[in-house]
């Protein structure tokens, strides 16, 4: 899966990664597109147990994390990664009407799927702006 | 369930019912007849000519009547119904005694007229209102009765079915509004992506969002047990309900069962001796009046006796002629009646028997339909709103049973949709929207297939899922995927 958005604005790299955590690989896809347009680096995972490895491996300073993935709950998940990063923030995609309610007590941010490009874009960028502005290691 | 009141009856549109008006012209234009028997009118028809004149005077007073006092309340108070029904008879007196004074030169005798017209109408007009307020009511208590029968077999119907096939019904449900979509979709994308243009993209990329979409509302109408073939809230909070808006038939509506044959006969009696011996005597004396008695006397005995002895023994008794006693009662009470009248020698000039004989024969038919259907009504449609009340209320007991199955089998079809069928639309349709949302680059043409191949994989997952979703075999979805 290959799409044309590494283009979209010409950017410059940048040392910021982000994990995406879905296991549909069509999804993963799609959003490492989008993402690279902005000139973020991408790690993908396709599993809770996965999903916290990768935290642990390296640096991350965003992380979206669908709803529904293998190995655990969502819950699972946020715990794997602020385990490693105890504030990164975080994209929860899910295709339910409302934000999963084991996650009342997290601190993240909710969308549905499917989401459109310039509102995941935008919700990205609202995300990493204290990481840009270097309020956030 | 609010019974009727007596001033809801009495004070209701029945007040000043045209209905009412029209029913009383026969009664009250014999009694007419009979009160100007020998008052020395040039023609023939000034005493029927003084009638008619006297009901039409009396509908514009009650309709005047009724419609300045409903300016105030919908209902009328019973004392706001009692004057206009007295005031309609002391119109009545005065007009009679002005043509009998002015055209047959004879004494007017107001005062006479206006207060046996008082009386009779005291007597008469209540009871006859009353009773035609609880017919009406009780056509519409029979209506909603039917209505709540229908209703609790639809909900009896319902709750018949087990919560598997409630499941089945929504995943059938789900199939056959998704699968024809989902054919299209799938034929749409392998037969033209050698030639997908832009356009043709986001046209996809639409419709598939649209399919993604209409799967969560039939998702989430399960979920809220308002699935197809539901039916819930046809019986929820509708303890108060009253009125169905259906009438059951005159006919249906008669076939009630007087409860009380003697009291009924003794006020049938009483009714027509007030109403008739007045004039009987002023007309043609006291042997006359005893005539009267003796006549309506004996026919209230029959009228009495026989549905009483006929309740006892265990027939079923009712005033519809479809129950004979009654009937059979009345006609052996005319005829009693009849040779009284007209034989007994009380009063020795049998004419004056024969004058006033179908007038009493009218009273006593008259009567015993009112009198007997105002006391058999009440008690009936008190115990036909009790029923209902019931009805309902099992009703509500059992839509809220239905529902909870629905909700539930709605909530456990909304899981295993939400990954296997609803996460893989979503994929694709972000596929797509993100693809012909991005500025188009020419280096990435190549990669459109791979995308397309893996959204034709998704929608045949889909599909299969849809197929064995349907079948009943949760095995197959896989709630997991996101």
């Amino acid at each position: 899966m290959a799409l044309r958005l590494a283009r979209m604005a010409d950017p410059e790299p940048t040392d910021i990664v982000v994990l995406v955590a879905d296991d549909d690989a069509l999804v993963r896809s799609v959003l490492r597109m989008a993402l690279a347009s902005r000139g973020l680096a991408v790690v993908e995972s396709s599993d809770v147990e996965e999903t916290g490895r990768a935290a642990q491996a390296q640096a991350l300073h965003l992380a979206v994390l669908d709803v529904n993935m293998p190995g655990g709950s969502v819950l699972d998940a946020v715990a794997a990664l602020r385990a490693s990063h105890a504030h990164l923030p975080v994209l929860v995609l899910s295709g339910g009407m409302s934000a999963p309610a084991e996650l009342d007590n997290a601190d993240y941010e909710f969308a549905r799927k499917p989401i459109e490009l310039d509102d995941f874009l935008e919700r990205v960028e609202r995300l990493l702006s204290p990481t840009r502005n270097g309020s956030r290691p | 369930m609010r019974s009727l009141t007596v001033r809801d009856a009495l004070g209701g549109p029945w007040a000043s019912h045209w209905l009412v008006w029209v029913s009383l012209y026969p009664p009250t234009t014999l009694l007419v007849l009979l009160r100007e028997t020998v008052t020395p009118f040039p023609e023939w028809w000034w005493p029927l000519l003084s009638a008619t004149v006297q009901h039409l005077v009396v509908g514009v007073v009650i309709a005047l009547g009724a419609a300045l006092g409903r300016r105030r309340h919908a209902v009328l108070p019973l004392a706001v119904a009692g004057s206009i029904w007295g005031v309609a008879a002391i119109v009545r007196g005065v007009i009679g005694g002005a043509v009998a004074g002015s055209v047959a030169g004879v004494d007017p005798e107001y005062m006479f007229r206006i207060i046996t017209w008082l009386v009779a109408s005291t007597l008469w007009v209540p009871v006859f209102v009353y009773t035609l307020a609880q017919f009406d009511r009780r056509r519409l208590l029979l209506g909603s009765l039917d209505a709540a029968r229908r209703e609790l077999d639809s909900a009896r119907d319902m709750t018949a079915e087990s919560a598997d096939d409630v499941q089945r019904r929504l995943r059938e449900s789900v199939r056959q509004t998704l699968q024809p979509v989902l054919d299209d979709l799938q034929g749409s994308l392998s037969n033209s992506r050698e030639s997908l243009s832009r356009r043709r993209l986001e046209e996809l990329s639409a419709q598939l969002s649209r399919v993604h979409d209409e799967v969560a509302a039939v998702v989430d109408a399960a979920g809220n047990g308002s699935g197809s073939g539901s039916g819930s809230g046809s019986g929820s909070g509708s303890g108060e309900r009253t009125d169905s808006g259906e009438r059951a038939s005159v006919r249906r509506a008669f076939d009630v069962r007087p409860g009380r044959p003697a009291l009924t006969a003794l006020l049938v009696t009483v009714a027509t001796i007030t109403l008739i011996v007045p004039d009987a005597w002023h007309v043609f004396g006291h042997l006359a009046a005893i005539e009267v008695v003796v006549a309506t006397v004996v026919a209230g005995l029959f009228l009495g006796v026989g549905p009483a002895i006929a309740l006892r023994t265990g027939h079923r008794v009712s005033v519809f002629p479809g129950q004979a006693v009654t009937v059979v009662s009345l006609v052996f009470a005319l005829g009693a009646m009849t040779q009284i009248m007209l034989a007994s020698g009380i009063d020795p000039i049998t004419w004056h028997g024969l004058v006033i004989a179908p007038l009493i024969a009218v009273s006593l038919i008259l009567a015993s339909v009112v009198f007997a259907l105002a006391s058999a009504l009440f008690r009936i449609n008190e115990e036909a709103g009790q029923l209902i009340s019931e009805t309902r209320a099992t009703i509500e007991a059992l839509t809220a049973e239905n529902d909870e199955v629905r909700e539930r089998e709605g909530r456990r079809l909304a899981i295993l949709m939400h990954g296997p069928i609803q996460g893989r639309l979503a994929a694709c349709v972000m596929a797509l929207n993100f693809h012909t949302t991005a500025a188009p680059d020419p280096a990435d043409e190549d990669r459109v297939p791979a995308m397309l191949d893996s959204i034709l994989a998704h929608l045949t997952d889909v599909s299969a899922d849809l197929v064995a979703l349907a079948s009943l075999d949760d095995r197959a979805a896989t709630p997991e995927q996101g």
